[in-house]
């Protein structure tokens, strides 16, 4: 555990190591900073017989600051508010999130990159037993909630990424890993249960060129993670391989995107000692930027299946056998934007429908409809007026 | 199931209604993507395309405007610098072009257009040099007004005397060495060496090419120098064979056009580098500079330690500055291969075959066949625009952008992922899978929605 902490904090120094050190290169291009704000709210209502109803109002701010033509940094937080009603009750919490501090240098003829960055503790890693489901809910990886966690403690990043033109193609390749510390993730007075996550190394191809009077991109992602540590157990939850691609080009004046993702992860051991199978979400998405009089309206639609694997369960003399089951939905949106003096408001909405996976009152396998809606309204602004 | 087919259904007709579209051509081209400009003014894709329309239609004004607007909605649009630098050129505006095509050789990405513009940069950097001496010349008498800083020096080709012509390019050899020499200090800046050569070609055009201490002092105002050095080389025949080369140099005072001191040395021409160093050091005392002990190291060091490499080399500079630089290329690389360690002539023997290469801006459009720039052209000649760099998923627009958008995927950051619907980006509705990082959620599968399970830990009690 000493080296543990050491190490982040070295990854920690690292980090501010560099953004210190090149701080001092020059700040002539701090005016084209930039400052995000998106309220959203998002809101899942999963049908009998699961009867759940999980939603999140967000409100994230990210501001980015080029301190020179070489060195950007960027710094963002959100408050959240998650909220999870079912026939078991209802948990909700609110608050600040953890803040991220990142930096990014970029080498030579700007094809090298180096980055650090600091999950900064502002949000609250400790939730109370009642706070636990909306906590976990957020997270899920098929619903995508903008925010998906309130806290995870203290960590660092370190990474480097290049790229170079190869013909008609751009390549790039990055790598990074992500040092946490220990924190408690249950307030229960009088009780004590560290959750030290493991080092999470992540790297990435990317790849993009022009096709037609478009352009192609495609990325893989995979991150892989040392072993977590809760109360003493050690366990992993398995691998993340992320593909992605998408299309965009311009048809008439009008931006059209196509493109695809999927995540698989690998099977792993949960915490509790149970064996997390193997998941898959493959989502692909459309969008046109119409002008319609000038005015920009962007319709998208988007489509995700989610296939979980449930590995084969022991209990006493019971086998239950391995099986699979999937889950769906799809989302139709609408966004516009608007220029407000001198900010750029983005007002967008979208409506869900689906089916997810679940259970009867019997402990057998049932399929319960899913309905969900959500609405944002994002501004951006520049505020020296670049 | 049908709700869900339906709402598939909308976007993807309203998607094939706007990619329904009727080819036009010329002045059409423009008209309509004018008409595209003024619907969507944010599109950098239609700014780019008419700026490439008018440049097409030879309507320069108009097509820099919206080249320029172009630029400014995606400043990482390699295309777009692309056009933007041919139709600068176009109006003769060398920095403009300079700025555009450096711009594309940072974000363009077709090998082929790269290389003819590093060699049309070349060439374009030689003619902005002749353009400023020109107007130097032209505006004699207020620039001569403007005394330039006695830390300022120019040195001029030294004169040769002698019987043996092949030992006349050690003039521009040997000043380039006092050129470098003299650069090792801080304290001094000197007028780079085809600056200096650009206006002392325009000075012999206009007939006052001689070089005394009036013409020096003349020079050296033109180029805002307080000192100029200016000298002779004289091959001296030994007694018993070889040849001794003696050099002499001067410094002159520009506003005084007096001679301020002077050096001079000699030995056998194998030692020029000896005669160099001495008589270097020596106008370094005469200019008043003490040296660093790092500075002198600095000045120690030898370009090359063969003679006939720096021969080679030499020649090589006396046609560069004669304008023949196929010849300077072939010279260059001569020394080159005779020292693989003169890095000056291997730098020089590039710089001199990127010009040789005849980039013309007519040579630049030629390379653009057959790439993904001539597509985007083709689209806006006909009246289509298409998606500029930022247009595209995860910003790819060249290298450094691939680089910056790896960077950001594997050191995520929640906010800014929650922030995307406030990006201009068409992908910005579409959800992100990279910025989430493990949570202890992820770690209990508690995060699974439809799974109401029990989830159960052991957690020790604090002992107090």
């Amino acid at each position: 555990m000493t080296t543990r902490t050491g190490g982040a904090r070295g990854a920690a120094m690292l980090a501010v190591g560099v953004m210190v050190g090149v701080s001092s290169a020059g700040a002539q291009s701090i005016f084209d900073s930039e400052l995000r704000l998106a309220p959203q709210f998002v809101q899942y209502r999963i049908k009998a017989p699961a009867n759940e109803t999980i939603s999140e109002l967000a409100i994230p701010i990210f501001v980015s600051m080029p301190l020179s033509q070489r060195f950007t940094i960027d710094i963002g937080t959100s408050y959240a508010r998650a909220r999870i009603t079912s026939d078991a009750g209802t948990s909700a919490l609110d608050g600040l999130t953890d803040t991220q501090l990142r930096g990014n240098y970029t080498l030579g003829n700007d094809n090298v990159v180096l980055t650090a960055g600091l999950n900064l503790p502002t949000g609250n890693s400790s939730v109370t037993l009642e706070q636990f489901a909306a906590s976990s809910r957020i997270g899920s990886d098929f619903l995508a909630f903008p925010i998906s966690n309130m806290g995870t403690g203290f960590a660092a990043t370190g990474g480097i990424a290049v790229a170079r033109p190869l013909g008609d193609w751009n390549i790039g390749a990055g790598a990074a890993v992500r040092r946490s510390t220990a924190y408690e993730p249950f307030n229960i007075a009088n009780q004590s249960f560290s959750y030290q996550p493991g080092n999470e190394y992540r790297g990435r191809i990317g790849a993009d060129r022009t096709v037609g009077a478009g352009r192609l991109a495609l990325g893989l992602t995979y991150s892989t993670f040392g072993a977590d540590n809760a109360g003493g157990t050690r366990f992993s939850t398995g691998d993340r391989i992320i593909t992605q691609t998408s299309y965009s080009t311009t048809v008439s004046g009008n931006d059209v995107v196509v493109g695809a993702y999927d995540v698989f992860r690998t099977s792993g051991y949960y915490a509790s000692g149970t064996v997390s199978g193997r998941e898959n979400i493959l989502n692909a998405f459309g969008s046109v930027g119409l002008h319609p009089n000038g005015v920009l309206v962007e319709p998208t639609l988007e489509v995700r299946h989610w296939q979980q694997s449930i590995p084969e369960f022991t209990s006493g003399s019971t086998v239950t056998p391995g099986r699979g089951q999937s889950s769906y939905l799809g989302t139709v949106g609408v966004r516009t934007r608007l220029e407000v003096a001198g900010v750029s408001v983005f007002p967008g909405a979208g409506f869900t429908l689906g089916s997810v996976a679940t259970f009867d009152a019997a402990g057998l396998p049932a399929q319960a409809g899913l309905t969900g809606f959500r609405a944002q309204l994002a501004m951006r602004a520049t505020p020296f007026g670049q | 199931m049908p709700t869900i087919k339906l709402l598939v259904l909308i976007p993807f007709a309203a998607l094939a209604s706007a990619c329904a579209s009727a080819p036009v051509s010329g002045a059409d081209a423009v008209s309509r993507l004018q008409q595209q400009q003024r619907a969507n003014p944010g599109s950098a894709g239609v700014s780019r395309a008419l700026g490439i329309a008018q440049y097409q239609a030879n309507n320069y004004p108009a097509a820099r405007t919206a080249l320029e607007t172009a630029a400014r909605l995606d400043p990482r649009d390699g295309t777009t610098a692309l056009y933007l630098g041919l139709t600068a050129e176009a109006q003769h505006d060398l920095p403009a072009a300079k700025a555009a095509y450096s711009s594309y050789l940072s974000f363009g990405r077709t090998s082929r257009i790269r290389s003819q513009l590093q060699a049309r940069l070349a060439a374009l950097a030689r003619k902005e040099l002749e353009a400023d001496a020109r107007l130097a010349i032209a505006q004699e008498a207020t620039v001569s007004g403007q005394v330039g800083s006695p830390l300022t020096i120019a040195v001029l080709p030294l004169r040769f005397t002698g019987s043996d012509s092949a030992l006349r390019p050690l003039e521009r050899g040997f000043a380039d060495l006092l050129t470098t020499d003299l650069s090792r200090s801080a304290q001094l800046t000197l007028v780079e060496r085809s600056r200096l050569q650009a206006l002392l070609d325009e000075m012999a055009l206009t007939g006052t090419g001689a070089v005394d201490a009036g013409t020096s002092a003349r020079a050296g105002r033109l180029l805002r120098a307080g000192r100029v050095v200016q000298g002779s080389l004289l091959q001296v025949p030994h007694v018993v064979g070889g040849v001794i080369l003696r050099a002499d140099a001067a410094v002159v005072d520009v506003p005084t056009s007096r001679v301020q001191g002077a050096a001079n040395g000699s030995d056998a021409l194998e030692q020029v580098f000896d005669i160099e160093k001495r008589l270097a050091l020596d106008l370094l005392r005469e200019l008043g500079v003490t040296l660093t002990v790092a500075e002198r190291n600095a000045i120690e060091q030898r370009p090359t330690r063969s003679l006939t490499a720096f021969l080679a080399y030499s020649r090589g500079l006396a046609a560069e500055d004669a304008g023949r630089y196929d010849d300077a290329s072939r010279f260059f690389n001569d020394a080159a291969r005779i020292d693989p360690g003169f890095g000056a002539a291997l730098q020089k023997g590039q710089e001199a075959s990127r010009i040789s290469a005849g980039a013309t801006s007519a040579g630049v459009e030629a390379s653009i066949k057959g790439s993904s720039e001539e597509k985007v052209a083709a689209a806006a000649s006909t009246g289509q625009s298409s998606a500029t760099t930022s247009g595209s998923s995860g910003g790819g627009g060249g290298a450094s952008s691939l680089a910056k958008e790896v960077a950001a995927n594997v050191n995520t950051s929640q906010a800014s992922g929650a922030t995307q619907g406030a990006t201009t980006t068409a992908t910005a509705g579409t959800t992100d899978p990279n910025k989430k990082t493990g949570t202890f959620g992820d770690a209990t599968g508690t995060t699974n929605t439809g799974t109401a399970g029990l989830v159960s830990f052991r957690i020790p009690r604090v002992t107090p």
